[in-house]
């Protein structure tokens, strides 16, 4: 509740600022120079490493994610970008290889591209030839386990090629993936006539040369037969039911949704090898299902109407905001109703290419947030929350090239991958882009090892919720022991108290939250040093502290089912054995005598310890340490909310 | 390196076999000097490096093969007859959903064909017309058609729309086949396919409201 009134007002601050003028970059005299709405940063900006001009075989296309490398896919071959500074995007290799659209996904130190044009084999040093001929497509996979240097591994020939395709995982194999390939009529093919199958192929991910075709299945049903008068007097069939553009598959929720030119199809995938028709719909306004995106809960799906297929500017008050625009359904009861459509509102000169394009989730808690690509159009910021009523956010648009290009251009697709957003621009190259509004925050902590366009991850922010501390002895003992020192403080203001945990006890990299149990607060937040230790961090206690024990708790975003638990003992010192000051406020309880004597020492201990490790804490936070060490007793007042065992 | 690499490798993906092709040179002082001879454009044969992307287009330095050009021209000619016919609908179509697909049409095709014309302007080619071989174009919607068109409302008018736009579809959808099916630039096979797709792709829809109206 705390974080969600903070989310609406961050969004209301963002909507409040929209309509000002962007801040960065408008003073340069580029003329292809963004115009960047609020609340967006332009990070960086990479060339297309392949562009030859504005030859149409040389674009980008789609992005993968693997770890800390971005794969750029490209109608020449592909890219693979070092992102661990996402400010500093490194080249680490471009990898020739001809044909498009190149479609990329990245499952560990593997690449899967998808080839939808014929080709004269499947090397990469192939030709592009009619289908007459003898020709190559389908899938082509590499090994980047070198990202300097990919290594083509396998190919996998469909039926009529890979316009696009979806890596989902096996759940009865995980030492595989399955790919579902889409694919639809060229019209009078030799290969890819009639109701093109969805073929699904398998990946076994240490020996991916051996990867094959392992399902055939037909989504349309028997209303959708070609009949004789389906088809020109050439042979090329005029029905829409020839295939599917993109499937986006939502594997947690056993869910998929399939884009097929005329037609959406909601898919249980509960069992990826035979995925099943739940609903198809058609919509009078979208000319061509093109892809579709699911909100986390899987309670809503936005699809993009690519009407015009990229070549025109469907951004413009003559095709308006309905047409090659985003079509956003509700999804109840595993029911797809539509709602709204979305276009920007930003109309494109007719110089442009605009229109619905690719993108994917920002995961932002309890909202329906999406980035997504509108080629010329730029990027888009969109809000479906409601998906009765859209709202834009923010956005990334270039203007003209001052001429119309000859075929599609612009931004391609932009997806969200651990704090940053990616835009692949077909000529222009790679932008990265960082939403600042705190709203975000979450969004951005968000940390994924892997994302693939089409395969959505279900998103937890396990960090918003305290942990929960199991109340019997045999399960707090089970706990992993988060050391504290001191162990034991006196009562009065509040004490601090330095933590850490010994190495592996963490993911590296990991951020840690630590916890104040008895108010469910989070006193400190930390990254998990490279060998999986907690580094010693000094924290200090809300207070002031009665006598009583308290929980302390360090979890890891990515190791949260693994809570470290410390108990903080406060003890009222008892003036006898232990030379302490004799500044106790008295009365206390007097079971604790050794105890108040060793936390005494300790907190001197402590204090000394503390006052060490300059280089490694916070100097406010060391000064309020010493300060709270010295003044340890005052005031006792009080009460910890929930005191814990 | 790159540069001559990737134009011998650009060279190499172009399709083999074609029938005709002219080049075009890169400068646009010398687009002045073009002439366009039937189907087969002659020019200078220079081949420039690409120019920066700035405001200024850079001339194209492909080169056109007579396909490409008459598929360009053609469709965009093409086009015009279905944006014709589709603006006749407003204040005549009787359905509403027959309402929204000339809608739809008119302004996607007229976009479409202004694409195309942009692309033939670039390389100096405005006034290509496509051959045809003395026949019209596959789906042409004859003069007679348009006047019944014109003169019908209703229910009459839903149904002549319906019957002329899906052959005319299908004319589309045949053009964009025959030139897939010969050599030319990759990029323009690629066009030629989703105008198939997409044609195709109403073509069902417009067969599905058909299927709806009552016959007669």
């Amino acid at each position: 509740m705390r974080r969600a009134g903070r989310i609406i007002a961050g969004f209301a601050a963002l909507f409040a600022l929209a309509g000002t003028a962007p801040a960065a970059h408008a003073a340069e005299p580029d003329p292809r120079a963004p115009v960047i709405g609020p609340g967006l940063e332009w990070v960086a900006h990479r060339d297309n490493p392949f562009r030859q001009g504005d030859d149409p075989d040389f674009i980008n296309s789609d992005l993968a994610f693997t770890g800390d490398h971005l794969v750029q896919g490209n109608f020449a071959g592909f890219s693979v970008w070092d992102i661990a500074d996402p400010a500093n995007p490194e080249l680490r290799s471009t990898m020739p290889c001809t044909g498009g659209q190149g479609d990329v996904s990245a499952v560990g130190n593997l690449v899967i591209v998808s080839i939808d044009e014929t080709l004269s084999s499947d090397a990469c040093d192939a030709v592009r030839v009619p289908e007459t001929s003898e020709n190559w497509e389908g899938l082509r996979i590499f090994d980047v386990s070198d990202p300097t240097a990919p290594r083509h591994v396998g190919s996998v020939r469909t039926r009529c090629g890979s316009h696009t395709h979806t890596v989902v995982p096996d759940p009865a194999d995980g030492s595989r993936v399955l790919v579902y390939v889409s694919a639809y009529s060229r019209g009078a093919s030799l290969n890819c006539t009639g109701r093109n199958p969805l073929q699904i192929v398998a990946v076994p991910l240490a020996s991916p040369e051996q990867a094959s075709i392992v399902g055939d299945l037909d989504l349309f049903d028997d209303a959708t037969a070609f009949g004789p008068g389906d088809r020109t007097p050439g042979g090329a069939e005029t029905r829409s039911t020839t295939g599917c553009h993109d499937i986006t598959a939502y594997p947690a929720k056993g869910l998929a949704v399939a884009a097929c030119r005329g037609d959406g199809l909601l898919l249980s995938i509960a069992d990826p090898l035979h995925p099943l028709v739940l609903q198809r719909v058609r919509d009078a306004n979208v000319a061509f299902w093109h892809s579709g995106i699911f909100n986390n809960d899987a309670t809503a799906v936005a699809f993009q109407d690519e009407l015009g297929d990229g070549f025109i500017n469907t951004c413009s008050p003559d095709i308006g905001a309905d047409r090659g625009a985003d079509a956003v359904w509700a999804l109840t009861d595993g029911v797809l109703e539509h709602r709204s459509y979305f276009k920007i509102p930003r109309p494109q000169s007719d110089l442009e290419k605009c229109v619905a394009h690719s993108g994917g989730l920002i995961p932002v808690p309890d909202r329906f947030v999406i980035a997504q690509a509108w080629l010329e159009g730029g990027v888009s910021i969109i809000d479906l929350t409601d998906p009765a009523s859209p709202v834009e956010l923010t956005f990334f648009d270039r203007p003209t090239y001052g001429y119309s290009m000859d075929f599609t251009a612009g931004i391609w697709s932009v997806y969200f991958y651990n704090g940053y957003l990616y835009a692949s621009d077909m000529y222009d190259g790679l932008e990265v882009l960082r939403l600042t509004d705190p709203a975000f925050a979450d969004a951005a902590r968000y940390t994924a090892t892997e994302l693939n366009p089409g395969s959505q991850p279900e998103y937890a922010w396990v960090w918003r919720a305290a942990p929960l501390v199991p109340t019997d002895a045999e399960g707090r003992a089970a706990l992993t022991p988060l050391s504290l020192s001191p162990e034991r403080v006196r009562p009065g203001a509040s004490p601090t108290v330095e933590i850490a945990l010994p190495a592996g006890s963490l993911e590296p990299g990991e951020t840690v939250d630590v916890w104040w149990m008895p108010d469910a607060t989070v006193i400190a937040t930390v990254t998990a040093a490279p060998d999986g230790a907690l580094p010693p961090t000094t924290v200090t206690a809300p207070g002031p502290l009665t006598a009583g024990r308290y929980d302390l708790v360090a979890r890891g975003d990515r190791t949260s089912d693994r809570l470290a638990l410390g108990v903080l003992d406060v003890t009222e010192p008892t003036p006898s054995p232990p030379p302490a000051p004799a500044d106790s406020a008295g009365g206390a309880p007097n079971g604790w005598l050794i105890g108040v004597a060793a936390g005494a020492l300790l907190l001197g201990a402590a204090a000394a310890w503390a006052a060490r490790r300059r280089a490694k804490v916070l100097a406010g936070r060391r000064r309020r340490a010493e300060t709270a060490a010295s003044t340890q007793s005052e005031a006792p007042s009080a009460r910890p909310s929930e005191p814990s065992s | 390196m790159i540069a001559a690499a990737r134009r011998r490798a650009r060279a190499r993906d172009r399709e083999a076999g074609r029938p005709h092709t002219a080049s075009i040179a890169a400068s646009v002082a010398l687009a002045v000097s073009l002439s366009v001879v039937g189907c087969t454009t002659e020019l200078g044969a220079d081949e420039a490096s690409a120019p920066p992307a700035t405001s200024a287009p850079p001339a194209a330095s492909d080169e056109v093969t007579d396909a490409d050009a008459d598929w360009m021209a053609g469709m965009a000619a093409h086009h015009d007859q279905a944006v014709a016919l589709a603006r006749l609908a407003d204040g005549r179509a009787a359905d509403p959903e027959v309402r929204d697909s000339a809608e739809r049409i008119a302004t996607a095709q007229a976009a479409e064909a202004a694409a195309l014309r942009a692309w033939l302007d670039r390389r100096g080619l405005g006034g290509h017309a496509a051959d045809h071989g003395g026949a019209g174009m596959p789906g042409e919607i004859s003069a007679t058609t348009f006047a019944r068109a014109e003169a019908a409302t209703g229910a009459e008018f839903d149904r002549i729309f319906l019957d002329a736009m899906i052959r005319h579809h299908e004319g589309a959808v045949q053009m964009s086949e025959e030139r897939m099916a010969v050599a030319g630039d990759p990029a323009v096979s690629r066009w030629a396919r989703t105008v198939a797709e997409g044609q195709a792709v109403e073509i069902d829809r417009l067969r599905t409201v058909a299927a709806r109206l009552p016959l007669d």
